[in-house]
């Protein structure tokens, strides 16, 4: 009897971390620009996600501009590769089911973790994003890849 | 009834109890069985939750050790498995058997004394038993079976017919084919495994008729 009350121990323990396990999510997601239509890159999350991705923009055979939301440019030359990371930590708890869609940011409780390629997109994602405990400033991030570009953002997220 | 098919009666009958003893401590082994099973899912349940969170935590883990993760996972899962049969066979291993045969020697007074000792409601419970944990037992090792070549399966199919071939592969025709292989590993363990069984019911009927037998007739030596 007594390894009974063991066993259902270990299958509580297993039942969490497969809840664990669900709530941990890859990101793969690749997309290009080319010299006529800069493409804008949005990262975004829920509040109570945290997610950590590796974004690499390869040049073909002409430079192309970075560009970060906080106005910073840097040029990367023809054949190359420039990496950098993005890290957004878990930024707030809330409580209930909440879901948002808009053409750069799509998430809900399934999928609180969102990458979206945007083509031409010209305002300021700020005035487009909903202000409210699931989603905040600090839940995006942005930058816009001018000419012609590969663009790979690989990572992985979690739901807490 | 002669002594010599009393004698030969007798041996046969102990020699099934043996048999049940051994079923029945497999009964009572089996939910270590399940726990080393179990505790070999928390493992590897572990090491995937760790592996994922250090990388999340930004920990650099080379794409090499992600890739061969599922590798990782199918051999914790098979060990799990092995020390799991290996578990349950050294205990019924530790089934002492044979201990009648001295007694038995003795001639038809051995035979008496051995049927006297004989508590018949305990060996019909412990048939019962038997049964019970041999069909479970059973069950438990085709489902384990199944866990492995699914995620066998799973990997084989990640690095053929996806990654060289790109098919897409349904999730649902990996668990029915791994379903049948398992089947088809454990064709030979469900047959003997049913017979067996049938065995043990015919083996039921016939200590009832023995003791009724025994109850009533009077012994030639």
């Amino acid at each position: 009897m007594k390894k009974l009350y063991v066993l259902l121990v270990l299958i509580v323990l297993i039942a969490t971390q497969i809840a664990i396990l669900s709530s941990i999510y890859p990101i793969s997601e690749r997309g290009s620009s080319d010299a006529s239509e800069p493409v804008t890159v949005f990262i975004s999350k829920m509040n109570y996600a945290s997610l950590r991705v590796k974004v690499d923009v390869t040049t073909w055979l002409d430079p192309a501009v970075l560009l970060f939301s906080n106005g910073t440019q840097i040029e990367i030359p023809a054949s190359s590769t420039y990496t950098f990371s993005v890290v957004m930590p878990h930024n707030g708890f809330s409580f209930g089911s909440y879901n948002t869609q808009s053409r750069f940011m799509n998430l809900s409780d399934d999928h609180p973790i969102n990458v979206e390629f945007l083509s031409n997109y010209t305002l300021n994602p700020y005035w487009e994003l909903p202000s409210n405990e699931y989603v905040s400033s600090d839940s995006m991030y942005w930058f816009t890849v001018q000419g012609q570009a590969n663009i790979a953002v690989m990572g992985i997220g979690a739901g807490f | 009834m002669t002594e010599e098919n009393l004698l030969d009666k007798m041996a046969e009958f102990k020699t099934a109890i043996d048999q049940v003893k051994k079923y029945r401590k497999l009964a009572i082994t089996m939910i270590d069985f399940v726990l080393i099973i179990v505790t070999s899912i928390i493992l590897l349940l572990t090491l995937n939750i760790g592996v994922n969170i250090l990388n999340l935590h930004g920990f650099d883990i080379s794409s090499t050790i992600l890739g061969l993760l599922p590798i990782f996972d199918i051999i914790i899962l098979s060990v799990g498995v092995f020390t799991g049969i290996i578990f349950v066979n050294r205990k019924m291993n530790t089934v002492t058997t044979l201990q009648w045969k001295n007694t038995l020697d003795e001639g038809t007074p051995g035979v008496l004394k051995l049927l006297q000792e004989t508590n018949w409601e305990n060996i019909f419970s412990e048939i019962r038993y038997a049964k019970l944990g041999f069909a479970l037992y059973g069950v438990l090792k085709i489902v384990t079976y199944w866990l492995i070549s699914a995620f066998a399966f799973a990997v084989i199919a990640g690095f053929t017919f996806v990654n060289i071939f790109h098919f897409s592969f349904n999730i649902g025709s990996l668990w029915m084919v791994s379903f049948v292989f398992a089947l088809v590993l454990n064709a030979k363990d469900l047959r003997n495994r049913y017979e067996q069984i049938g065995r043990l019911d015919s083996l039921l009927l016939e200590f009832r008729w023995f003791e009724r037998e025994f109850r009533r007739t009077d012994f030639q030596a």
